[in-house]
């Protein structure tokens, strides 16, 4: 909205933008500070993800970013409004896709209740909830419940509603970590093919590094809690990639290691250089 | 054996049918089992005033209720729509209440002991109070079903709404369907299996208020007839008119049971498998 009042800024504000975000639970005695001061911006149409150790508040910056949640200093922008509720343009995939759909509902309803509020011709609801559900390889599951699916099935569904909505931005928070390491990668794959087939914006929040290497553009690592930025990494793995070529790669096993280093740092850091990583440090 | 194999391969969807073929035989054989007994120990007494047999009481409840159009529309119709609008303005206001207290957490905590306190009252005792207030006629009856009953509808839909998973109203917020929507396709649909109970506990204490109010100061109704056979030494017809009510009720409890199954499916098919 100001331009010129960082020099770092283009004229044209970042697609995302976390400013100075900072997040206390609670209050008085008993507050506890979450985030101490993260910021970092994504581009349009990339692919970032944020990792860090756990407890870091990873969750809880994309609560922030969402809209769900209230940051209690700093600011999201996107395009450069100031987010405050959550836009309309964001959808959400939450790890928990047990209690996340609504069990009440079938798979059909549950992709179609976001889209109630966009008034579209029935058509146009109908066909996009059929081709979300061909995207996630199930069409045939429309009249079924979320409860007679298993657990990577439902997380489908979810990502099915949400891409059913055309968000042009998605966050997903720790999406696959409560199912199968085969499901998990089957659901990688499928993630990058829908991030590749709209364009959208994807932040994404998980604990595991070579899932985030994996996917991503870039990486947004957190420090120990209060969580500040580690550092940030760019991945520079070509694409499509591939579960078997691409975690083969020595690119990918430097930089996995790389932000393993960062994430294992045993003192929070107040010194902001990524390349040193390896001072044995005082007790924390 | 053979009919029951016989059904379930005609239906292979419901595959519980065998067991349920089962489970009818079972009951309807102790309910026989039940009768004959009571047919045989009456015979027995010999005291045809006091303790008529089966099939004198079901030869009477026969002819002075089921093939008597009159007693349907003068005294049966009566009865059923007290019985029906009162636990129908509960079923709304219940709901209604019980949401909004459910809602806020400090609703419920600041309301929770004035409804307890509230349900606390044995609604026969109210009977004199609403006479003085609404004097004898149908609303007297109407509020009277009302106020006994609305608590367990109140009570449950608060707790119903109050205990929505957060993760589902969050969805919804993420999602921005709205407030209405919200309430409509998330709160309510989730809290619909407490709401149930409670509809159930109340339909049941509406049928014995239905009686209740119309024992004193009644010019029709079920219980009018009751007390009228009563004062006329008609045993029989006391008689017939108590497995009347009987019928009543479990014919109610029958129907709300499957609004109840239809409504929920998947309740029980979430609950079964564990998510």
């Amino acid at each position: 909205m100001a331009p010129g009042r960082d020099e770092n800024r283009r004229l044209t504000p970042p697609f995302l933008e976390v400013r100075n975000l900072r997040f206390v639970y609670g209050a008085a005695r008993a507050a506890a500070l979450a985030i101490d001061d993260v910021s970092f911006s994504v581009g349009p149409g990339e692919f970032v993800s944020i990792v860090g150790p756990s407890g870091s508040g990873k969750t809880t910056l994309l609560r922030c970013v969402s809209g769900l949640m209230k940051p209690s200093a700093g600011e999201i922008r996107l395009h450069g409004d100031v987010v405050a509720d959550v836009p309309a343009e964001l959808a959400i995939v939450f790890q928990d896709y047990g209690r996340s759909l609504f069990p009440w509902l079938s798979v059909h309803d549950n992709v179609d209740m976001p889209l109630r509020r966009l008034r579209l011709g029935r058509e146009e609801r109908e066909s996009r909830i059929a081709s979300a559900l061909a995207e996630v390889a199930l069409p045939e599951a429309a009249r079924k419940y979320p409860w007679q699916l298993s657990g990577g099935m439902q997380q489908r569904v979810a990502i099915a509603r949400a891409i059913a909505y055309r968000p042009s931005i998605l966050l997903m928070d720790e999406p696959f970590a409560s199912v199968d390491a085969q499901t998990r990668a089957d659901l990688q794959d499928t993630t990058l093919e829908i991030w590749r087939a709209h364009g959208s914006t994807v932040l994404f929040v998980t604990h595991d590094i070579d899932e985030a290497v994996y996917l991503s553009d870039r990486v947004v690592v957190l420090s120990r809690p209060p969580a500040r930025v580690e550092s940030e990494i760019a991945i520079d793995l070509p694409r499509p990639r591939d579960q078997i070529e691409t975690r083969a790669a020595l690119r990918f096993v430097e930089l996995r290691a790389d932000v393993a280093r960062l994430i294992r740092r045993p003192m929070p850091s107040d010194t902001r250089t990524p390349a040193a990583t390896d001072e044995p440090a005082a007790g924390a | 054996m053979s009919f029951a194999n016989a059904d379930a391969a005609l239906r292979p969807r419901l595959s519980g049918v065998p067991g349920r073929v089962g489970s009818v035989a079972l009951r309807l054989s102790v309910l026989v089992a039940l009768i004959v007994a009571w047919q045989v120990m009456t015979s027995i007494a010999d005291d045809a005033v006091r303790w008529p047999t089966f099939t004198a009481v079901a030869g009477r409840l026969w002819e002075i209720w089921i093939a008597n159009p009159d007693a349907w529309v003068e005294s049966l119709l009566p009865s059923m729509a007290r019985l029906l609008v009162g636990w129908g303005i509960a079923m709304v206001v219940g709901i209604s209440l019980g949401t909004l207290i459910g809602l806020s957490r400090g609703a419920r905590e600041s309301v929770d002991p004035i409804i307890q306190f509230l349900r606390a009252i044995p609604p026969p005792t109210l009977l004199v109070l609403f006479i003085v207030l609404l004097g004898i006629g149908d609303s007297m009856k109407v509020a009277m079903i009302v106020f006994g009953v609305v608590w367990p509808i109140v009570i449950n839909t608060a707790d119903g709404v109050g205990s929505v998973e957060p993760l589902q109203r969050e969805t919804g917020r993420a999602f921005r369907i709205g407030f209405v929507d919200e309430l409509v396709r998330i709160i309510l649909p989730s809290a619909a299996p407490k709401i149930f109970a409670g509809l159930r506990v109340s339909l049941s204490i509406a049928v014995i208020l239905m009686v209740i109010s119309e024992l004193y100061a009644a010019t029709d109704g079920v219980g009018f007839e009751l007390v009228q056979a009563q004062r006329n030494f008609r045993s029989l017809d006391v008689w017939a008119t108590i497995v009347l009510l009987g019928i009543i009720g479990y014919t109610l409890n029958l129907t709300l049971a499957a609004v109840e199954g239809h409504v929920l499916r998947w309740h029980r098919g979430a609950t079964r498998t564990g998510g």
